[in-house]
Parts: structure tokens; C-alpha cells; sequence
């Protein structure tokens, strides 16, 4: 199994991602969730026999964590929409793991390279998944934060749904986003000999759990629907950008961080 | 944007303390961290702690002692944190200490300030929702005691750390306080391409008076003992193409010893020893913050 093949695993997933957002939309939920699940199935066979091919999980390069993040958006769509059956929660899901898809089947960088010492360690799978999975349940609150603040129709319609969707998303997102960081932690106090060096990943990584918690904190006392914390959801979600790739550009971060790979 | 007036007000308050801040950062230049070294951590430790809960009994007199412990303080000082953070991560981390002192914002008194307020904020929830105690309350507690242990021993045992790097190699010993470490072999594994693998060291270790121990040491399996653990840091064979260089952080005692390496005669490698006398402290911290961030995930009752 190699990256040639990716385009037929991608391009069936994505077929079957969309046809669920459109049977979404015409209520038919029972079959819209069979066809994201299978979906969600192809893209894990793909996953796995990744792994089983690379030796090793397929998490260290870019493109294969955006394979991670193509694959749990669904699954997070999924979940929230048998909860929640909001008909456009399929769309949003399967437009966000087009976009990932894409950007891997449009750039297909070196993915077969090899694993380095200092991510050869048990800890490396839990904390990128973990992570990647959070990072999900972020997306797709920041996309229902833009939605509720851009278009006026959908504050009257969805409102507080709206917003209680946000709070869900965001404080399950929290307890993934808390893991990964202690995870990350652990294993830096294993590899690099401390827990915590403010490294620029570090540094931004904290500003982004401060932010969402802050969010969290300022959702107990406040209004169902509120325009100042769905700012605060986008917000964090840039601070989340930048922790996830931004800091690649930053100069300030350039030659700094020990998380580049 | 409107916000509510609690919030409002502790976001002034965020403002004043970062003012306040910078005036102590004109006047006492950057914080000095070593001044925690034992027992001064352990001072300050109960200092806060019994300070706090007197200021709790008067919580009903004061409104302001009674908002530090409100959900309201909460968000202000995260958001402050949040943003100040943000600026760090702006901002090249180069060590330079002169005023404002954005190029080390771990000694910057505005953002010691305002990470000393989010300490302040958790600990007084803890003191006023603590009681009566309730099963239901778990995951609060668990993540709340969590990060308050977590923070409070990493940044006042962050005196009491001692970092140091050892050259070791064929025919070379090298010692460090008490710790005594002998080479005794070294070995790297390549990929087909020729990129590293891993590597291992192999050495007698003895530390004081204590019977001397051979051990392995390799990238993510450090050796360890009570009190101290022995990492690989840096491994390097005669005439190697690749020299594998592994980083370090910017432990406050960072001693450099491997200031004197021998290019390239031999099989060499750096070692690093770490002592750190609040790791137990800190990793309870973040154990309980984990069972806290489980907890919260299983008994989320979807709304």
C-alpha cells in the first residue's frame, strides 16, 4: 500500500461522505449515517494498511496527520449529527474532510520517509490522535461560531441550539485538547528531559487551551446565544492554527521549536 | 461586542495588573526565579496557600474576594493569560531581559502576574465550592487541585532543577556533583538511506557512595534512578555524515559541560542529568488533571 493509492480509498470516501450530506438533507437519516460510516470505513482500511505497510503508524508528516484529521471529522459528524440531527451537520463535515483531502491528493509531498529516534516512542500515536480529534470538534464549532455571527437568518433559526452545539463541541474538544497535552508532556519529559520548555508548538498550544477554557468559563454564567463568545471560538481557533501550522511561518518560531520534523 | 459587567470589570482589573507589571519590571528588572530555590519555595508554597484561605473567610465582606473565586475571574484572567501567551508566541524567545522584557516572558512580571492571578482564581473556587462535598463534583475537583498542583510545583520547584551535560566517550569519564559515569560501549542503527535509526550508549553509573550500575540509554528510554534520570542527548561516531543533535530546554540551571568536545576523534556522547526534586509533585499534577479530562468526557450528559 502506498500513496498511489490514495486517490481511489479518497475519492470513494468522498462520494459516499457526500451522498450521506445529501440524503442529510432530504431527512433520510438512517441512510445518510450508513453512508458516512462506510465512508469513514474505506478511509480507516486505507489508514491501516498504511500502518501495516509503513511499519509504523502513518502520523510523522504533515500529510498524514491531515489523513487523520480527514478521517475523524465524519466520525465527529457523524456522532453530533445521530445526536443532534442537524441536516446541515453532514455538509459541514464532509466539506472540511474534502478540503483535507484535497490538499494531500493536490500536494503530495514525501510520505514514505523514515521515522526519526525522537518520535519512536509509545506515546506518539495517543497524542497526535488525540489531538487531530480535538482539533475535529474545534473545526467544527468555529465553522458553527462563523455561520452564527456571518449570516443573521441562522441566529433567529438556530440560535441557541446553535450555541449549545458550540458548548458541547467545545467541552468534549477541551477534555481531547487537555490529553493531548498531557500527553505531550509525558513524552517530552521521556525524550527531551523536561515536561514543559515553552517551546513555540508548547507556547501556542497553551494559549490555545486558555482560550477555549476561558470560553467554557465564560459560557457558565452567560445568555444562551452570545455574540462575545462566539468571537472567543474564533479566536481560539486561530491561536489553534497557529500552533498546528502557523508556527512553520512565524518568524519568531523559526529555528526554535524542536517540534519540526 | 457587549460583555457582561463581571467580565468587563476583570478584564480592566487584567489591564491594571499588566500595568502594575510593567513598574515592577522598570524597577526590579526581570524575576528572578532562583530566589525560589529550597526553602524559599516551600515559604512561598504555604504563604500562598493559608494566605488565600484567610482571604476566603472574608469573602462575604469583600465583593472583590468574592469575585477572584467567580466564573467571571476565571474567564478574565484566562483570556489575559491566553492573550499574553499569544504575544510570547509572537514574540522571538531570545532571552534578552530588557524592559519590557518580551523576549523572555518567563521573568516578565506582567505575565508572572497574570499567571499568579489564574492561580489565585482557581484556588479560591476550590476554597468556595469545595464544600459541601458532592460525588457530582468530581471532575471539577480533579481537574482544579490538578492544574494547581501541576503549576505551583513546576514554577516554584523550577529553582531547585539542575540540568547538566556530560561528554562521554571511548576512554572518558565523566562526573557531575555526586554522579560518576563511565563509558563502557556505544552503537547506532541505519535506515537503508542511511538516516539514523537509534542509537544506544551503554555506561557504569554510580552516584555517591552507592553500588555502580551498567546502564543502556537510548532517545525516549532514559535511565533512571531515585532522585535524578540520565538522558540521551547527542550521539555522534568518528567521521559520521549525520551528527544527531537532540534538544534542550531552557532549564534555569542549564550548565554547559560539553563545552569541550573532541571533533570527530571518536565515538562520543553527550549525556544529560536532570534532577528534579518536584517532578513527583508535578506529575501527580497531571495526573489528576488527566483523571479530571476523562471524567468530564464520560459524564458529559450531551445537552
Amino acid at each position: 500500500m502506498s500513496w498511489s493509492w490514495f486517490i481511489y480509498f479518497a475519492v470513494a470516501s468522498l462520494l459516499l461522505w457526500w451522498t450521506g450530506a445529501a440524503l442529510a438533507w432530504k431527512e433520510k437519516r438512517t441512510w445518510s449515517k450508513r453512508c458516512t460510516a462506510v465512508g469513514i470505513l474505506v478511509l480507516a482500511a486505507y489508514i491501516a494498511l498504511m500502518w501495516i505497510s509503513l511499519q509504523r503508524p502513518p502520523l510523522k508528516t504533515m500529510g498524514e496527520t491531515r489523513l487523520w484529521y480527514a478521517f475523524f471529522l465524519p466520525v465527529v459528524g457523524l456522532v453530533t449529527y445521530s445526536r443532534w440531527r442537524y441536516r446541515w451537520l453532514p455538509t459541514f463535515a464532509a466539506l472540511m474532510a474534502t478540503v483535507f483531502t484535497l490538499i494531500n491528493l493536490l500536494k503530495p509531498e514525501i510520505h514514505s520517509q523514515a521515522l526519526m529516534p525522537a518520535l519512536q516512542s509509545p506515546w506518539f500515536a495517543p497524542h497526535v490522535i488525540v489531538y487531530m480529534f480535538s482539533y475535529a470538534l474545534m473545526g467544527a464549532a468555529f465553522l458553527v461560531a462563523v455561520y452564527l455571527l456571518l449570516v443573521p437568518v441562522a441566529r433567529y433559526r438556530l440560535g441557541n441550539d446553535g450555541m449549545r452545539l458550540c458548548d458541547n463541541l467545545v467541552s468534549v474538544g477541551m477534555s481531547f485538547l487537555t490529553l493531548g497535552m498531557l500527553f505531550g508532556a509525558i513524552w517530552a519529559k521521556q525524550a527531551w528531559g523536561h515536561y514543559w520548555t515553552w517551546d513555540p508548538k508548547e507556547t501556542w498550544a497553551a494559549a490555545t487551551w486558555m482560550l477555549y477554557l476561558g470560553y467554557l468559563h465564560y459560557r457558565k454564567a452567560h445568555a444562551p446565544l452570545s455574540r462575545p463568545a462566539l468571537w472567543m471560538l474564533v479566536w481560539a481557533f486561530l491561536a489553534l492554527q497557529m500552533c498546528w501550522w502557523g508556527i512553520n511561518f512565524l518568524p519568531s518560531a523559526a529555528g526554535m521549536s524542536v517540534h519540526t520534523y | 461586542m457587549t460583555l457582561t459587567w463581571s467580565t468587563r470589570h476583570g478584564l480592566l482589573f487584567g489591564a491594571a495588573l499588566y500595568a502594575t507589571g510593567l513598574l515592577c519590571q522598570l524597577g526590579l528588572g526581570p524575576v528572578e526565579w532562583s530566589f525560589f530555590e529550597r526553602p524559599f519555595n516551600y515559604l512561598a508554597l504555604l504563604i500562598f496557600l493559608i494566605g488565600l484561605y484567610l482571604l476566603n473567610r472574608v469573602r462575604d465582606k469583600a465583593a472583590f474576594v468574592r469575585w477572584l473565586s467567580d466564573a467571571s475571574c476565571a474567564t478574565a484572567s484566562l483570556l489575559w493569560c491566553g492573550a499574553a501567551t499569544v504575544v510570547m508566541g509572537l514574540v522571538r524567545q531570545s532571552g534578552e531581559s530588557h524592559w519590557p522584557g518580551f523576549h523572555q516572558m518567563t521573568s516578565q512580571w506582567s505575565f508572572v502576574l497574570l499567571w499568579a492571578w489564574l492561580l489565585v482564581s482557581v484556588v479560591m473556587a476550590l476554597y468556595r465550592l469545595a464544600l459541601p462535598f458532592s460525588p457530582r463534583k468530581l471532575a471539577f475537583y480533579l481537574s482544579h487541585v490538578g492544574i494547581v498542583v501541576a503549576l505551583l510545583s513546576a514554577t516554584l520547584g523550577s529553582a531547585d532543577l539542575s540540568r547538566y551535560r556530560l561528554l562521554v566517550g571511548e576512554g572518558r569519564e565523566a562526573v557531575a556533583g555526586t554522579l560518576k559515569v563511565e563509558w563502557l560501549d556505544g552503537s547506532m542503527e541505519r535506515y537503508p538511506d542511511g538516516t539514523p535509526k537509534s542509537y544506544a550508549v551503554k555506561v557504569r553509573v554510580q552516584d555517591g557512595n552507592e553500588a555502580p550500575e551498567e546502564a543502556v540509554i537510548q532517545v525516549n528510554k532514559p535511565y533512571s534512578k531515585r532522585g535524578f534520570k540520565l538522558y540521551l542527548f547527542n550521539y555522534s561516531e568518528p567521521n559520521a555524515a549525520t551528527v544527531a543533535g537532540l534538544p534542550v530546554g531552557d532549564g534555569s540551571t542549564d550548565r554547559e559541560l560539553s563545552e569541550t568536545a573532541v571533533a570527530g576523534a571518536s565515538v562520543q556522547a553527550v549525556l544529560e542529568v536532570v534532577r528534579d526534586p518536584w517532578l513527583p509533585a508535578v506529575m501527580t499534577g497531571i495526573a489528576l488533571l488527566l483523571a479530571g479530562a476523562l471524567l468530564r468526557f464520560f459524564q458529559r450528559r450531551w445537552s
